[in-house]
């Protein structure tokens, strides 16, 4: 064991973590512990909540000890940080480096504890003696002073303000008034997305204040999000957004809860969310999660408000399951093959069009809540941002609709996370295929039963993800006999980070009429 | 016999035709015959089945009849956020 880092929802057995890096060829033993302390900022804290990030604390943290290790060359280091609910006197962190001697064993465990508070994606949520709760942001780049758990110079405390005059413009209207702002108070909406919709709606629900917002997204900032993601700042760059949009909205309504849920909305983590929530928006960019979410509006009886935009233009929908207005499966029963429609990535977008959307969403949100008229359940919202024409467009529940019908055959969250990569001939036209780049995955020995002369050739049993012998500068479309190796080469590139790379099922076989056709 | 009939595009549609509204006349019993007479006109990439079409700004069956002066909307799902 050189270095291991590890994230714990147990408690810590130190006494066992610092056994375990006895070494003969050791001098020199030094620890580290961080603990929950019971005052921050002159309040009285009960407990701390630590929300982890894990697939990204994981890999900094072994980063971050790799880099110790080298730089002050010990021996071995072993440190762990907690998750979830801790109490005052609990240990939160905790850093064992053993080295021949002593100052390199001291410098690099203060190392390992100033890295791991600066750049690990860790959140917590301070829990005060008053009954109130606040999300502090542990990581505060550029800052380098830290001697325990918590408390890390961010300033908060009770806000100067009364909750009363934060929504006293709101509260005049007579359709909210106090009991209208008692409502929004109750209420619990979740935001699936801290994008370019997600920032818009996120500010203003947390703005008209929304009792509890949780924010469930996995990614961090890039640079290319700022331009419409106004949730964040170019500091936040490489941060996970999760975080950053919690801390942004508390810091905007300190009257209201925000949780953050790091994670993909998947078959696995919907169906807790969509019982911890009133009303869900969709804020996702992509037609898996879309369909996700609007089956789990009818299987779990709660409105979902999705909205999708395509460069200037966008669409906007309120699934209610007790509306006579059906789901996104009544109009669109399944989704198109994802790399045929296009996403923000691939065809562009201005800032303002998913701001106007998200913005849109959040007005849906608090129309259900409030009890408003005009709620978008019985149509869908196509508006283009540079006429500013807008259509309203009647819809009803299909009866033939597999999820919401009167036969429905899909009963649960769908998992076919394989086949979301994989295009299928039927819906391919000689156009839609001449954007892709072809690449034939069969061995040589194979080419002659079906020819493909229009593919690259890259035999799968040469095949490496990390250097397939082509680019992504063209949408990809892999092939072989089946439609398996082209699969698990589609899984295997998806996993270097490529996104438009897709497997044709069924095989070379099935493009057959596709060259025909474009033949004749 | 040719109805004139009002079309408009969206999103990809629209790029592929290239416009977003038009008004033709059409000899196309049905909003299924219109579309496909579209799609092979302007090779539009997206297939019957994944289309939905609004007529006067209603979702329709696409079996259903073309009328004089109808206002016929193709609307593909998108995406983007």
């Amino acid at each position: 064991m050189d270095t291991v880092f590890e994230i714990s929802a147990e408690p810590l057995d130190i006494p066992a973590l610092s056994t375990s890096l006895t070494d003969r060829a050791a001098g020199a033993f030094t620890s580290f512990a961080g603990w929950v302390r019971d005052h921050n900022d002159g309040r009285q804290v009960d407990g701390l909540d630590y929300e982890v990030f894990a697939p990204l604390a994981l890999a900094e943290g072994a980063a971050i000890l790799e880099e110790a290790r080298r730089k002050f060359r010990v021996n071995a280091i072993r440190a762990v940080h907690r998750h979830g609910m801790l109490q005052i006197g609990d240990c939160a962190v905790w850093v064992g480096v053993v080295s021949a001697h002593r100052d390199e064993a001291f410098r690099a465990c203060r190392y390992v504890i100033d890295e791991v508070k600066h750049r690990l994606p860790i959140w917590k949520k301070e829990h005060y003696r008053d009954g109130t709760a606040e999300w502090v942001n542990c990581q505060h780049p550029g800052t380098g002073h830290e001697d325990h758990s918590h408390g890390d110079g961010h300033s908060h405390g009770q806000p100067a303000i009364a909750e009363a005059d934060f929504y006293a413009r709101q509260i005049r209207l007579p359709e909210i008034g106090t009991e209208g702002q008692a409502k929004l108070k109750a209420a619990k909406v979740l935001i699936v997305g801290a994008g370019g919709l997600g920032s818009p709606a996120g500010l203003m629900l947390a703005a008209a204040g929304v009792g509890t917002i949780g924010i469930l997204e996995f990614d961090t900032l890039e640079a290319s999000n700022l331009h419409r993601q106004v949730l964040y700042t170019a500091a936040e760059v490489g941060q996970p957004k999760a975080g950053a949009a919690a801390h942004r909205l508390s810091a905007l309504n300190p009257f209201i809860d925000v949780r953050i849920h790091a994670a993909k909305a998947d078959a696995d983590t919907l169906p807790d969310l969509f019982g911890q929530y009133d009303i869900v928006l969709d804020c996702t960019d992509n037609f898996t999660t879309k369909y996700l979410l609007a089956d789990a509006a009818v299987l779990y009886g709660k409105p979902v408000v999705q909205a999708s935009i395509h460069r200037f233009e966008g669409q906007l929908l309120t699934i209610d399951p007790k509306s006579p207005g059906g789901c996104l499966r009544c109009l669109w029963p399944a989704p198109p093959p994802e790399g045929l429609i296009g996403n923000c990535a691939e065809v562009g977008v201005l800032g303002v069009t998913p701001g106007l959307f998200g913005t849109l969403q959040a007005s849906e949100a608090l129309k259900i809540i409030l009890g408003l008229p005009g709620v978008l359940d019985r149509h869908l919202l196509i508006m283009d941002a540079l006429t500013l024409e807008s259509r309203r467009i009647g819809r009803r529940k299909d009866a033939d609709c597999p999820v919401c019908g009167t036969h429905p055959t899909i009963h649960k969250l769908q998992r076919n996370e394989n086949a979301a990569h994989g295009l299928d001939a039927a819906d391919l036209t000689p156009e839609a295929l001449a954007r892709f780049r072809i690449v034939d995955l069969r061995e040589t020995e194979e080419l002659a039963e079906h020819p493909l002369p229009q593919a690259q050739h890259a035999p799968f049993s040469r095949f490496e993800a990390a250097n397939p012998g082509f680019d992504d500068s063209r949408p990809v479309l892999l092939v072989c006999a089946s439609g398996r190796r082209s699969n698990a080469a589609t899984q295997l590139l998806r996993a270097q980070g490529w996104n438009d790379v897709f497997s044709l099922i069924g095989g070379v076989k099935s493009l057959a009429h596709l060259f025909h056709q474009a033949a004749e | 016999m040719t109805l004139p009939v009002r079309l408009e595009y969206f999103a990809l549609l629209r790029e592929q035709r290239g416009l977003s509204a038009e008004t033709v006349e059409t000899g196309a019993a049905t909003a299924r015959d219109l579309y496909r007479e579209l799609a092979s006109a302007y090779g539009f990439t997206l297939g019957v089945d994944r289309v939905r079409v609004a007529i006067n700004n209603e979702f329709a069956s696409w079996d259903r009849s073309l009328a004089a002066n109808d206002t016929v909307v193709f609307i593909p799902p998108v995406a983007g956020g």
